[in-house]
């Protein structure tokens, strides 16, 4: 191209583009490595953990989940909405469960089932948004991070490459606890739906992989190589998504809820030999500000149900011991009720952790429903003691390059 | 326009306020009501009625931003002064705000307004009357920041984010800082200055001492050359390319300081620099997610996309606009991709250019117009590689015949991958784009003999590329 040719071009972009206009073509052929990649069959990691992460969106009612049935407070800042003392089931001589929540008792009793209680952070943000992230980026109150957790821990501590795959989201948008450098996390809610929808003439699956150069090694620093690199790794995951969402088996029974669905598209992924590291669920409706009794033990009810469907699935398929659950919610409500029977965000609340390898049983102190700081109780144990737990217990990983710092154990694994 | 030579181009670019305005306000923005009248109301209710219209009242802010994010969109694909949409857009990234803890759409918008007002005028002017905003007084936290009790949110993102970067400045100027943005906050949804809460005291600032206000320490902050290096790197990163040497940064920041802080000059220098027509500086970066869409729909001449796929699809490739991730807007070019963002990039064009539906996959229904489809719900987990939905296409491809009328297959492919890529293809992706027209082994064929569906096939892979992405 001419210098005189150049700058017209140039001064066309700037004139007709703006946001909306033509960029340049630059006539130059690029130079490419003919060298054919290879997909990397060995699974990237040492071994064959699975870690599931269930989000229970809108800040789940602890005190109506895990309940001091034998704490004259509980009922006195309840009035409308305390479960009856009969309906309570009782785990101990201080708490018990929601009478909905039958599957987690199974769970419990069969030693599959961790609950921590007072789960929180210091200085609580009360934004379902920036509490939110600060439990997907495992960042401290005051500090905003771009990266989220599992993002880091792909980045730094697992064994081996991690590949998009290693991190799968069953919902519409990647949560951003999947931010990270190392490209790890895909999300769709249908596996059939994380591909590229080919065309019925020339515009192919096999066209496409053809004019994206799907089939070379694309190492070079350009940006180019960068969004070819990136479509490879596409075009990979989708194809394996596709096969392990495919896998034909005994059909699991799930109650009918998003979460179950995740669940048991969780477990053919899984059973499809899918070298997925870690799955994210999602549920949401917990934000019960006014006539929770119902919604509240609704979303219970389909939270306990999916869990021990998957778990018992998981058996079936005979993987129950390689996977662990882990259940947050972004923050707990207050103690108090409020006028329209319903409850206002809070702090600390239970964290659930699944599986058959966990300290069954309640772990972390109670928090106190008469020491409280303005209305909401005070967090006894770090959501980051969890997290760190499982990084170091279930995944042999440096919890400190995930965290920046060692939290102190929980005991659940 | 009637101006020749690229320094009048670049001009005329940059100095669009001698263009008419079309904007046309929207008239469906949602009101909070005056927060005394609003007491006076709410004691009237019980709490169930006032919890229900507080969350009522939420309900109607969030669908007017809704409403108000394919506007901009929509916009920035008709005004007549498109530099200063693509202005506004670097300042909504820069000065970060979102709606998600503003809550307000009127509030919203006053923002937006604010930005483009000032997006090609003194950056000094910008910082204040973006720091007075009512958006950015809740955003940030000054309308809470009093003597006293200073809040430090607005004064710490000022100089770590808006003006000289992270390791320019000590903590101890950042407490002094807030102490002279007390007092400035929200009366009645607007900016006031409480003269009882602004810390009145001897502060110092950059060497400056004295009882320091607002003004002094914007000031103290422009009088830093630090600022101006900070601004025009990040705007050369934004509009040029990533990491330009010290001395560009140098002479571009020493334009700025020469013009007392007037963005025009630096906006012609810029674009004006032999850097700018570089090999460096083309075709190596990456749309932003507006711009891919904005651009797709503007290149095809397609009709502008229901409001609802625009915010599904501007979510799904990770641009909320008014609604950014955090305090520091979004980090752009390589950050805008992952295996997700990039898959929906190339789903996206065949929803423009065969109305094939990227948002749900499931459930043919041919030949129902847009209008009649349900759009988050309604996915069918049962089924199983159904073909994919469609709707009523949103581009029409006779044009595309008219402008190539009378070429041979080979000459309209090639001017065509020109038109919309800002790469070229190599030979072996070219001869694959080339098969799709179906005129293999006769390239000479006239492109009127092309089938209109062979056109959009080739259409379809040709926008599905890595090299559509770069501008």
């Amino acid at each position: 191209m001419s210098d005189q040719k150049m700058l017209f071009t140039r001064r066309e972009f700037l004139r007709t583009s703006a946001i909306a206009g033509a960029c340049l073509t630059i006539p130059q052929f690029l130079t490419e490595s003919a060298a054919f990649s290879q997909v990397p069959g060995a699974a990237p990691f040492k071994d064959d953990r699975i870690l599931v992460v269930i989000q229970m969106g809108g800040g789940n009612d602890g005190c109506n989940t895990i309940i001091p049935h034998s704490n004259d407070d509980y009922f006195r800042a309840r009035p409308n909405l305390a479960v009856e003392k009969n309906d309570i089931i009782r785990v101990d001589d201080q708490l018990g469960l929601h009478q909905n929540l039958g599957g987690l008792m199974d769970l419990l009793q069969s030693g599959d089932a961790a609950i921590v209680n007072g789960v929180g952070y210091p200085n609580p943000n009360r934004s379902h948004f920036r509490s939110m992230e600060i439990m997907q980026t495992a960042s401290d109150s005051e500090r905003f991070e771009k990266h989220g957790w599992i993002g880091k821990y792909f980045d730094n501590c697992c064994s081996g490459t991690a590949e998009p795959v290693s991190g799968v989201s069953i919902t519409q948008e990647l949560p951003q606890a999947f931010a990270g450098n190392s490209g790890a996390g895909v999300s769709f809610l249908q596996p059939n739906q994380f591909r590229w929808i080919e065309g019925q003439g020339g515009d192919s699956l096999d066209a496409f992989g053809k004019v994206n150069k799907t089939g070379h090694d694309h190492h070079g620093e350009e940006t180019i190589d960068f969004l070819r690199h990136t479509t490879a790794n596409a075009v990979i995951a989708s194809d394996s998504v596709i096969r392990a969402g495919r896998t034909k088996r005994k059909s699991a029974k799930y109650p009918n809820s998003r979460l179950a669905n995740s669940l048991k598209t969780i477990a053919t992924l899984i059973a499809g030999g899918l070298p997925t590291r870690i799955f994210y669920a999602s549920m949401t409706g917990f934000d019960t500000h006014a006539n929770q009794v119902n919604q509240h033990a609704n979303l219970l009810r389909q939270f306990s149900d999916a869990v021990s469907a998957f778990q018992r699935d998981l058996d079936t398929i005979g993987v129950g011991d390689r996977v662990l659950t882990l259940a947050f919610s972004e923050f707990g409500r207050r103690v108090e009720e409020n006028a329209s029977r319903g409850t206002d965000h809070g702090t600390a609340g239970p964290m659930f952790v699944l599986g058959k390898k966990v300290n069954a049983g309640f772990h972390g102190k109670y928090p106190s429903l008469s020491d409280l700081n303005e209305g909401d109780l005070k967090h006894t144990t770090d959501f980051r003691s969890v997290y760190g737990e499982v990084l170091s217990d279930w995944f042999n990983a440096d919890q400190g390059k995930v965290l920046g710092k060692e939290y102190p154990k929980v005991g659940v694994l | 326009m009637v101006e020749f030579g690229a320094e009048g181009c670049v001009n005329a670019l940059v100095d669009y306020d001698r263009f008419p305005d079309k904007i046309v306000e929207p008239d469906w923005l949602v009101s909070d009501p005056d927060p005394m009248m609003r007491r006076e109301m709410m004691a009237m209710l019980g709490e169930d009625e006032r919890r229900a219209k507080r969350q009522e009242q939420q309900r109607r802010q969030r669908q007017a931003v809704n409403k108000l994010k394919p506007w901009w969109l929509s916009f920035m694909r008709t005004t007549n002064r498109p530099f200063q949409e693509k202005l506004t857009l670097f300042w909504h990234g820069h000065f970060a705000v979102a709606h998600e803890k503003v809550k307000n759409s009127e509030v919203v918008y006053d923002y937006y307004r604010t930005l483009r007002n000032g997006a090609n005028g003194n950056f000094r002017d910008l910082v204040s009357s973006v720091g007075k905003s009512p958006a950015m007084l809740i955003y940030l936290d000054n309308r809470q920041n009093r003597k006293g009790r200073p809040n430090e949110n607005w004064a710490r993102e000022l100089l770590e984010l808006f003006t000289m970067g992270i390791g320019n400045y000590t903590e101890d100027e950042i407490k002094e800082a807030a102490r002279a943005f007390t007092g400035h906050t929200l009366r009645k949804g607007g900016y006031f200055f409480a003269k009882g809460q602004h810390d009145n005291g001897a502060k110092e600032f950059f060497g400056k001492r004295g009882r320091l206000d607002w003004d002094d320490v914007i000031d103290a902050i422009m009088d830093d050359p630090q600022t101006a290096r900070f601004i025009s790197r990040k705007l050369w990163e934004h509009f040029v390319y990533e990491g330009p040497s010290d001395a560009l940064v140098e002479e571009m920041a020493a334009v700025l300081r020469g013009a007392d802080y007037e963005l025009k000059p630096l906006l012609s220098a810029m674009f004006m620099s032999k850097e700018f027509y570089s090999d460096r500086a083309r075709g190596n970066q990456i749309k932003s997610p507006a711009q891919f869409l904005v651009q797709i729909i503007d290149q095809l001449g397609a009709k502008i996309p229901r409001e609802q796929m625009l915010i599904i699809a501007m979510r799904g490739l990770g641009q909320d606009l008014l609604n950014p991730p955090n305090v520091k807007g979004w980090d752009g070019n390589r950050d805008w991709i992952n295996t997700n963002t990039l898959l929906l990039r190339y789903n996206i064009p065949a929803y423009v250019v065969t109305g094939t539906r990227f948002d749900r996959q499931e459930t043919p229904r041919l030949d129902e117009g847009e209008a009649g489809m349900g759009m988050m719900g309604g996915a069918n987990p049962g089924r199983r590689n159904a073909r994919p939905a469609r709707v009523r296409p949103l581009f029409d491809v006779a044009p595309i015949y008219e402008r190539h009328a009378g070429k041979d297959v080979a000459t309209a492919a090639l001017d065509l991958s020109q038109e919309f890529l800002a790469r070229p293809l190599d030979s072996d992706q070219y001869s694959v784009y080339l098969a799709a027209f179906g005129a293999e082994g006769n390239a000479r064929f006239n492109i009127k003999n092309v089938k209109r569906s062979e056109l959009l096939s080739a259409l379809h892979l040709l926008l599905s590329t890595a090299e559509y992405q770069l501008c």
